[in-house]
């Protein structure tokens, strides 16, 4: 019946899915106890926007038995690739190695049915936000505006409005900038008897936003006895690049990323962005996705790979250097995605901040459920995304807290835009911001 | 005696007999047929109005099955609860519901019944025991549900539909129970408080309590009054009473009772007394007594929230009924006062009672008055909207009604 | 009503798609192919339907509209919840609508004083046992699927799970519940309250497999938590050493909370998975836990240690921290997908023997594999004789899916020679509708069938479901059909 109901939107099926290895297909053993931990099955209940259902769809497209209509497209996009489903699932499906290729094959094929990117993905998700030094310069005009107060303005008066739709969400995602501060050297000493040498990982989007963060990471490594090296010929993790369809521009990020590292000569290189650290710990997997058995990628990924570390994961293993800096708040603490379900990295952060005098962690209800950021999604899936922060909005008024702190700098984007947007106050930290002014003996107020 | 006066009994030994029975009766004469056991509890629901044949279980007392290892026994629905107990007390086990003259009643009437009492609170009722059961339907089609192993899902679950449906239903002639084993210990604690608010804060402090009492009871001084001369025990009756019951091993009750007190005194109870297991089955045999009815003009159940508990047990102690309610559940059991001798003194006592029961989603119903006042007032409380269900199911399984016809006082069973 | 009667519907579905579309919003309804494409199966995969429509009420009086309107157009439908029936308990048999749940999931109170719960029957179990987490009380039936199965769901199967053995299955925890009869009545039945007068029509309900209606409410028991557990793994040279422990224990009154057995095939999987530190050529383990006072615990964890020791336990490990006991029963709850390490795919069996016959049927089993050719693993809920054999094979092998298939029948009709059942907790649904003749009389089937004309006497609610006389016909078909089954538990 509804088969023929938008002819216009229907794409030939022929390969879509042919990459993906179909056993892995086969582990899904239809249970459906992933269900439940998918942010859009909850709020939709519709079990084509549950993961069980998604990995139906897309199996079903593959064996050729339903076409790729606009309706099982929207399913599919609606997913926040937020792999909750993963840590749930007791058969070990690997969902992200389903979907993320599925929607390469997706996006490839609508470029070779003579589609174009539109501009958003071309110039935003793919050429400003990956680049660094962009990325900061495209913020220069609201960090102007924000430091005269203009946005207020142009909010209150309604400006926003007349912007293209996707800007404006990023005009409100954009939280306070704080003042810029300087780009890291390339070296920073261990303080004390020297433990470890580690690189650090900067990142597009975060080191342009987020900078204070990778100072912060820098001292809490150095106070605990590392020397951290930051080899300024590394490169964004490609995630954005890989999400949207572009696999190979993501693979030679990937490649940059290894020689740099590689060069450095560490013996860990530390990630504070959850997002970043899910992407370079899969670079073996998608490198077998798009060039399998090529060994001149393979191992020199693995070989990063091998030594990527949460800066939690790695201070855990380290064995911290507990800090003494009294910060009295009462917090609570959201789990990233990519940090908890991506790298099953849960404990270790809380850890961490348990270290810091005087700071009440609240457990938060539905800590593990996505807010929404998800990358792109945010831009992309604006409805949901909506739904989904108010979401975590509720559950984390449920604490009361003084703080949030989270481990990713797009949920703390989407976060912090969501307390503005609920004319809430409550700031948004990283756990390692906390421990580092802990360690400091400054105030987080 | 709620049975037709001139009413002949049957005395099948077997289920091929009752079949045979029920059949011959309906396929012939078409009687109303009453099914008994003990014959302890007759008087509960509105009397037959037409004679009939009484179906004695008496003759099915037989141990069909009682593989001890595997906890679960299948016995014949007439065996007297005591000879149960004995049964299976010898292998350390029992069914740890409270039954009243527990000589006389049969596990077929305790079924029909769901019959309970005090230790409701730690162990559940009939429905948590009964795994499987064959019955005879009035056609004389003999069927079963369920089994003979603690967990089973197949097929609807009859059981349930059995258990208190007042033989309205079929005559229930096996039962297969899963069983608990005998605690090593069992006490209980008995507390005087000098007012009813007193003992109301101290069941409310039960909810953070570091102790798991098996029996919550509440009592009114008519009521302890009663019981403690029935146990022949020395325990205090002037006052508003709660009786806490603990079992398991001796380390367990010990802690608990010691527990339990000091949490009490923390909560103004005004006197304490510690009931040993040597002495609690004694006092477990009274209180389970209480419900009995001899003399009195009228007994009642009501079921509450336990939180309206109290307040209920109050206004009924000032109207002079004698009151145990298993307070931890909701449930409490009224004698109305000798005093009470018409209808309409009844009614006066139990209007407001029954209003405060509906107030708090709960209801009053009445287990034994004067057949005559039954026509005025409501034994079965106010009608709730699953009578229409209960008279389907009644239509489909009795379509002639013929067995314990009117009990329930359904359309289906109009004569 | 006939089948091909029913089958007839897709004619007057269109006429009603625009109703339903009134009744709960446009949104609230699919009604394409490629949207209906994953509600045509559950957890059991082996039979597929799609229904003619899915739609999402979000209150009593929307279900009841839908209902009527059902009846109105003699159309079937089926509640759905999560879907994780393992017994194809939500296969839309004749098609039509289906009443998906999911978005009534409010829990509506929580009174602790009164020790109930109120909530929507699409409340995921584990929602409420997070949203019970500090109050001191708690919801006690976990089955392993708690993660997604929604309290609706456990309602219509009698849930069971882990920790049945102390605590019992569903029914045993359910007060009340608001129901829509299948011809759109509302009714309560139950309360909030211990005691209803009248026939016991929630334990009626209860495990009733939504053949009588559509639950909108339940009204579920609330339960101290206890204050104290030890959770132990004996560990055994074989299975019947590991048996005769489990009786050795329940027989000296002890009552376990859990009492679960994996055996070596299991554990070799396990430990390759999450590497707890089980020894491989152990024959089987028991995962023990004990639960109540702090000042009992310790007592009957030694004695169940003795009691292990006396039956051959080679040794018995305690779980020495909140962690391990964690990982333990992460171990247990996640054994099945731990078997995608062992074959490419399983078929797991839910039958259940008086605990005593356990040695006797584990025989049976290995026996059955062994003439049958097939490995067989077993990972289950010892202590209330609830077995899981786990059958293995490739799908892609048809003569080994017939002799996977042999085998479960032989293993099933054998619990049913040894006093037992074919289900203990996954229900009859469409999947044991063939055995309903083995387990149960004429008669009794008869009895069965007058009770659902009670509540359904148009069978337009959840049709051919449970009973094999709700519609005879295909049942060889579903005997019979592809087992490419593989199934968590």
């Amino acid at each position: 019946m509804a088969n023929d109901q938008h002819p216009m939107n229907t794409k030939s099926t022929g390969n879509l899915g042919a990459k993906i290895e179909y056993e892995k297909y086969l582990d899904c053993v239809h249970c459906g106890l992933c269900t439940a931990a998918c942010p859009t099955y909850l709020e939709t209940g519709d079990e084509n926007k549950s993961p069980r259902g998604r990995i139906y769809l897309m199996r079903a497209v593959t064996d050729g038995r339903l076409e790729l209509t606009s309706e099982v497209r929207e399913n599919l996009e609606l997913c926040l690739d937020c792999r909750a489903c993963e840590t749930a699932c007791p058969s070990g499906v690997q969902y992200g190695r389903l979907i993320e290729p599925f929607r390469m094959d997706v996006e490839q094929s609508d470029a070779a049915a003579g589609g174009k990117p539109s501009w958003f993905q071309k110039r935003i998700l793919h050429g400003l936000l990956p680049d660094r030094k962009k990325t900061r310069r495209a913020l220069i005009p609201a960090r102007i505006m924000q430091t005269l107060r203009l946005d207020r303005v142009i909010e209150s008066v309604g400006l926003v409005r007349l912007l293209p739709e996707k800007l404006q969400r990023m005009f409100k995602q954009l939280p306070r900038l704080e003042p810029r501060s300087p780009e890291l050297p390339e070296r920073l000493p261990a303080i004390g008897p020297k433990r470890a040498t580690v690189g650090l990982f900067l990142g597009c989007v975060a080191d342009a936003m987020f900078r204070q963060t990778h100072w912060a990471t820098a001292r809490v490594l150095q106070q605990n006895g590392c020397e951290v090296v930051i080899p300024r010929n590394q490169a964004c993790c490609g995630a954005m690049h890989y999400h949207s369809g572009a696999d190979r521009p993501a693979l030679q990020l990937a490649l940059q990323n290894a020689a740099a590292f590689d060069e450095a000569e560490v013996d860990a290189v530390v990630v504070n962005v959850a997002g970043c650290g899910a992407m370079l710990k899969d670079y073996p997997e998608i490198a077998h996705e798009i060039a399998p058995n090529d060994t001149a990628i393979a191992d020199p990924l693995g070989k990063l790979t091998d030594k990527i570390k949460d800066i939690s994961e790695f201070l855990s293993e380290l064995g911290p250097i507990a800090p003494t800096g009294e910060i009295k708040l009462r917090a609570t603490y959201h789990d990233a995605c990519h940090l908890c379900h991506a790298q099953q990295i849960r404990e270790q952060p809380r850890e961490l901040l348990k270290l810091i005098p005087g700071l009440e962690l609240i457990p938060l209800p539905e800590s593990e459920i996505c807010c929404g950021a998800a990358g792109s999604y945010n831009l992309t899936e604006p409805e949901m995304s909506d739904r989904l922060a108010k979401r975590k909005y509720g559950n984390i008024m449920l604490t009361d807290p003084q703080a949030v702190i989270t481990a990713n700098a797009g949920c703390s984007l989407q976060i912090q835009a969501e307390m503005r947007q609920q004319r809430q106050r409550i700031p948004v930290f990283h756990p390692i911001d906390l421990l580092d002014m802990s360690y400091r003996g400054v105030s987080p107020v | 005696m709620s049975l037709p006066e001139t009413t002949d009994e049957i005395l099948p030994t077997s289920t091929d007999e009752v079949c045979a029975a029920l059949a011959e009766n309906a396929s012939g004469e078409q009687r109303a047929v009453f099914p008994v056991g003990g014959r302890t509890a007759l008087h509960y629901g509105y009397a037959p109005q037409t004679p009939g044949v009484a179906l004695s279980t008496h003759n099915l007392h037989r141990v069909i099955d009682y593989p001890a290892r595997d906890m679960t026994i299948t016995v014949e629905a007439g065996i007297c609860i005591d000879n149960l107990a004995d049964t299976l007390k010898a292998e350390g086990q029992r069914l740890p519901i409270d039954v009243a003259q527990s000589s006389r009643a049969t596990l077929g009437g305790v079924l029909a019944t769901d019959t309970n009492g005090a230790r409701r609170f730690g162990f559940g009722t009939m429905r948590d025991y009964v795994i499987g059961i064959t019955a005879v339907d009035a056609a004389g089609k003999p069927f079963h549900a369920g089994g003979r192993v603690v967990k089973n899902v197949a097929g609807y679950d009859l059981c349930k539909l059995m258990i208190g449906s007042l033989g309205t239903l079929a005559v229930v002639t096996e039962v297969t129970l899963k069983l608990k084993p005998l605690p090593e210990s069992s006490t209980l604690l008995w507390c005087r408080f000098d007012g009813w608010q007193d003992l109301d804060a101290a069941l409310e402090g039960l909810l953070r309590s570091d102790t798991r009492p098996v029996a919550v009871e509440a009592l009114n001084s008519e009521a302890a009054h009663d019981v403690v001369s029935e146990s022949r025990l020395e325990l205090p009756t002037n006052g508003p009473i709660a009786c806490f019951g603990f079992e398991g091993t001796q380390r367990e009750t010990d802690w608990q009772m010691e527990r339990l007190t000091n949490e009490l005194k923390q909560a103004n109870v005004a006197e304490l007394a510690q009931v040993s297991h040597e002495q609690s089955e004694s006092l477990w045999f009274a209180l389970a007594d209480f419900a009995v009815t001899s003399e009195e003009p009228l007994t009642f159940q009501a079921a509450l929230r336990p939180s309206r508990t109290i307040e209920f047990v109050k206004l009924a102690t000032d109207a002079g009924v004698s009151i145990v309610a298993h307070a931890g559940d909701g449930v409490v059991i009224g004698h109305l006062p000798d005093d009470v001798t018409t209808l309409e003194a009844a009614q006066s006592v139990l209007d407001p009672l029954q209003q405060m029961a509906a107030r708090g989603d709960g209801d009053l119903i009445i287990f034994d008055c004067a057949e005559d006042w039954k026509q005025s007032i409501p034994v079965f409380g106010e009608r709730m909207t699953h009578w229409g269900l209960m008279d389907k199911i009644k239509q489909q399984l009795d379509p002639n009604n013929l067995l314990n016809p009117g009990r329930f006082g359904l359309p289906a069973e109009a004569i | 009503m006939s089948v091909d009667e029913m089958t007839t519907t897709s004619e007057s579905l269109p006429a009603i798609l625009d109703n339903l579309r009134e009744i709960v919003g446009a949104d609230s309804v699919l009604s394409s192919h490629e949207q209906l494409l994953v509600y045509e199966c559950d957890g059991f995969v082996i039979e597929k339907n799609t229904p003619d429509c899915v739609v999402f009420p979000e209150t009593t009086e929307q279900v009841v509209a839908i209902v009527k309107l059902c009846n109105q157009h003699q159309i079937p439908f089926v509640p759905r919840g999560a879907g994780t029936s393992l017994a194809g308990g939500c296969l839309p048999v004749g098609g039509g609508v289906m009443i998906a749940l999911t978005r009534m999931r409010g829990i509506h109170e929580v009174n602790l004083r009164d020790r109930y719960a109120v909530v929507g029957p699409g409340t995921v179990n584990v929602h409420l046992t997070q949203h019970l987490k500090g109050t001191g009380f708690h919801y006690a039936p976990d089955p392993s699927s708690q993660g997604a199965c929604t309290i609706g769901g456990n309602v219509a199967t009698n849930s069971g799970g882990p920790h049945t053995l102390k605590y019992g299955v569903t029914v045993n925890h359910i007060l009340g519940a608001e129901v829509v009869l299948p011809d759109g009545e509302v009714v309560q039945l139950g309360g909030y309250l211990a005691e209803s007068p009248g026939y016991d029509l929630t334990g009626l309900f209860v495990g009733s497999e939504g053949t009588f209606g559509v639950c909108t409410k339940v009204i579920v028991r609330l339960t101290r938590d206890p204050a104290a557990y030890r959770t132990m793994l004996g560990v055994f040279e074989t299975v019947s050493d590991a048996t005769q422990s489990i009786s050795g224990i329940i027989g000296a009154g002890i009552i376990p909370a859990a009492l679960e057995l994996m055996d070596q095939g299991i554990i070799e999987a396990v430990e390759a998975a999450f590497g707890f530190g089980f020894p491989l050529d152990a024959g089987a383990v028991l995962l023990i836990e004990v639960d109540g006072l702090e000042v009992a615990v310790d007592n009957e964890a030694k004695q169940i240690v003795e009691l292990c020791e006396q039956h051959g336990a080679r040794e018995v490990r305690k779980a020495d921290s909140p962690q391990q006991r964690d990982l333990l029963w992460k171990c247990r709850k996640k054994a099945f997908g731990a078997i995608g390490r062992l074959s490419p795919s399983y078929c797991t069996q839910d039958g259940v023997v008086p605990r005593t016959k356990l040695p006797e049927i584990l025989k049976f089993i290995t026996e059955s594999g062994a003439r049958h050719d097939i490995r067989i693993v077993n990972v289950f809920h010892a202590g209330d004789g609830n077995i899981h054999p786990i059958l293995l094979f490739d799908e892609r092998d048809s003569e080994q899916v017939e002799r996977v298939l042999r085998a479960s029948d032989e293993i099933l009709n054998r619990c049913i020679e040894l006093g037992g059942s074919v289900t203990g907790e996954h229900g009859i649904g469409v999947e044991k509708i063939s055995f309903m003749n083995k387990l149960f009389t004429a008669e009794d089937l008869e009895t069965m069938e007058s009770v659902r004309i009670a509540f359904n006497p148009l069978g337009l609610c959840s049709p051919q479901k449970m009973l094999p006389t709700a519609g005879a016909c295909g049942m060889e078909h579903i005997e019979r059909s592809h087992p490419a089954r593989k199934a968590a538990l």
